[in-house]
């Protein structure tokens, strides 16, 4: 066989052996598979009587009087059109999992949290901001954290802080604004959602198993469902009254 | 060097807040437009403070019109307030930290704004309070209770308890009231015997001159000791004495200060008891740990006294110190001291001293821990 005869033979097996390499699936060339994944799906109503809002008492600061042409009112039960319950925090209860790594704004504007159920998880920075035109302190109350108080006196300042203890429900306040209050949860997974204007929430890329979901209301307290995710998605519904 | 390099390179030589500023307004210059956007909101533009209805606070506002709160109190203590909230002085957790918003020098141009709320300039600064020595008398009138424990440990025994009242009145005075009580060593005889209240004082004592610019201030002073206690037991002399007295301090560079007090004690009944003139001077310094952390004032007194008789010597003494705050508030103090007879040593022994110092203005026992 001449050299060139052998090259081409050699050429020729090299190119078999690559394609069928690289048309092979990757199973069992060292990587992992991505374990089985569903989602869970879910609606919150509230079927009691809410409390009658009340309005906040903005004319204590003219600025943030002058930021609302209408009286805004304080509900601390919000039930929307459709009955649905908003401000909930719906998570699954002592899962594992990495978190985010974007930051989490919280703002104030117009003298108001937003949003007013803020989540996190541990590690991921939050970054507490002005957008006012006046003095706001950041009370944050946490009991698995210590607690701060930071003043921020001028339109635009940003307030960074990290949370190294999961946590649900921690107060936060303006002390300078009374109806200011809101209110963060600091998870040790990336597995939760707060309910939308409709009272429904959605969380993603669970992997199969058996869960403890709970759904947590500030002033209505903690419903707690059992649900099984096997891909696709799965339905729960709490009802809170 | 660009404008934006230059700019950069200036607020780090400034210190100026770490706190980032995305947009808006700058930062006002002047004191009162950085009080109007930092302290107004709550505590009044005139202020006064407002109502709890208005804000979110769980304690009253402080006046910061009323002198008898506003002046006793230094810059220090309300700059370690403003930049790092109120817990770190053992107040209310509504009060936000701002060292993140403002910088050591925007504080003190807001303490600077504050100290016009107080129009009544009688009142001494809080900066010319300086720390309390073991055995000397400080000019600055006070709200305080004292418990004083001094123990003979070389010498015949004794051991000398003595609690001081002390309340201010109006804004330059203030009287007090010492009760010693205490045992002493029988002499002769075997143990402890002599137990009982010793001679009790009263005081009074005025600031004659104050000024924050030149760190002195000035008070005289007179003290009435009465005959209570037992001449048997070796509690008291059993005559009564007068003794009026000059005390005089002065803030020094680099945290020192200096303290001086002089007295003449005038027995009425010199057969009993002599005359007595007696002097003493305080050096020291206070320096607070990690910047807003506990405040150590290490001190030294010299002390002396001569009986007005023909041929009397001087006792001199010395009196090496550490005061201490104990809790976060500071108002609770302990100092602890050695008294060195340098003196005719044979017949004074040497004495250990310590106190514990309630400020109780400024809260109760139990608070600010």
């Amino acid at each position: 066989m001449g050299a060139s005869r052998k090259f081409v033979v050699f050429a020729t097996v090299l190119v078999f052996v690559g394609a069928a390499l690289l048309s092979k699936p990757a199973k069992g060339i060292g990587s992992v598979e991505a374990p089985a994944q569903g989602s869970v799906a879910g609606h919150i109503a509230f079927t009691g009587v809410a409390p009658e809002p009340t309005a906040a008492a903005l004319a204590a600061d003219p600025y943030c009087s002058s930021q609302h042409s209408e009286a805004m009112m304080l509900r601390p039960v919000d039930v929307g059109d459709s009955g649905g319950l908003r401000h909930v925090v719906v998570y699954l209860r002592d899962a594992r999992g990495g978190g985010g790594n974007a930051e989490v704004v919280f703002d104030q504007k117009g003298c108001v949290y937003t949003p007013h159920v803020l989540r996190a998880t541990v590690g991921q920075t939050v970054v507490f901001r002005n957008s006012d035109q006046t003095l706001h302190s950041i009370h944050v109350r946490p009991t698995a954290s210590p607690e701060f108080n930071v003043g921020q006196p001028l339109q635009g300042m940003e307030t960074r802080r990290v949370f190294n203890s999961p946590e649900i429900g921690i107060p936060i306040r303006c002390d300078v604004h009374p109806w200011m209050t809101a209110f963060l949860s600091v998870f040790g997974h990336p597995y939760h959602a707060t309910t939308d204007d409709d009272g429904n929430f959605t969380i993603d890329q669970i992997p199969d198993g058996s869960y403890v979901i709970e759904a947590r209301h500030e002033v209505l307290g903690t419903l707690t469902r059992e649900i099984i995710i096997s891909g696709g998605r799965t339905t729960v519904t709490f009802e809170f009254s | 060097m660009t404008i934006v390099r230059a700019v950069f390179l200036l607020a780090v030589i400034l210190g100026l807040p770490r706190v980032a500023v995305a947009q808006g307004p700058q930062y006002p210059t002047t004191p009162r437009g950085l009080y109007e956007i930092g302290c107004a909101s709550c505590h009044a533009l005139d202020g006064r403070g407002f109502d709890l209805e208005k804000v979110a606070f769980s304690d009253p506002l402080p006046d910061f019109t009323d002198c008898s709160f506003g002046a006793r109190e230094p810059d220090a203590d309300w700059i370690t307030v403003s930049h790092q909230g109120g817990p770190s002085r053992g107040f209310s957790s509504s009060m936000p930290a701002f060292g993140e918003a403002f910088s050591m020098q925007q504080l003190q141009l807001i303490m600077d704004h504050l100290r016009t709320f107080c129009t009544d300039k009688r009142w001494p600064r809080g900066e010319l309070n300086l720390p309390r020595a073991l055995v000397t008398e400080k000019a600055f009138p006070e709200d305080e209770a004292v418990y004083t424990l001094g123990v003979n440990t070389s010498g015949a025994g004794g051991v000398l308890n003595e609690i001081t009242y002390e309340k201010r009145f109006g804004p330059r005075s203030m009287w007090e009231v010492i009760v010693p009580f205490g045992a002493r060593e029988l002499s002769g005889k075997d143990g402890w015997g002599n137990v009982g209240v010793g001679d009790i004082a009263v005081a009074v004592k005025h600031t004659v001159h104050h000024s924050v610019e030149s760190g002195s201030i000035a008070a005289v002073g007179g003290e009435v000791i009465l005959p209570t206690g037992s001449t048997e037991q070796g509690l008291g002399t059993g005559v009564t004495r007068f003794e009026p007295f000059v005390a005089y301090g002065q803030i020094l560079p680099n945290n020192l200060f200096l303290q001086l007090f002089g007295a003449v004690e005038l027995s009425t009944d010199r057969q009993k008891v002599s005359h007595e003139a007696l002097w003493r001077a305080v050096v020291g310094g206070s320096w607070s740990q990690r910047d807003f952390g506990r405040t150590w004032s290490p001190m030294v007194e010299v002390l002396g006294n001569i009986a007005l008789t023909d041929g009397a010597k001087v006792d001199w003494s010395l009196v090496p110190q550490l005061q201490m705050s104990l809790n976060q508030r500071q108002h609770i103090l302990l100092n602890v001291g050695v008294r060195l007879p340098l003196t005719n040593s044979r017949t004074r022994g040497t004495q250990l001293l310590l106190y514990v110092l309630w400020d109780w203005f400024d809260g109760g026992l139990l608070d600010g821990w």
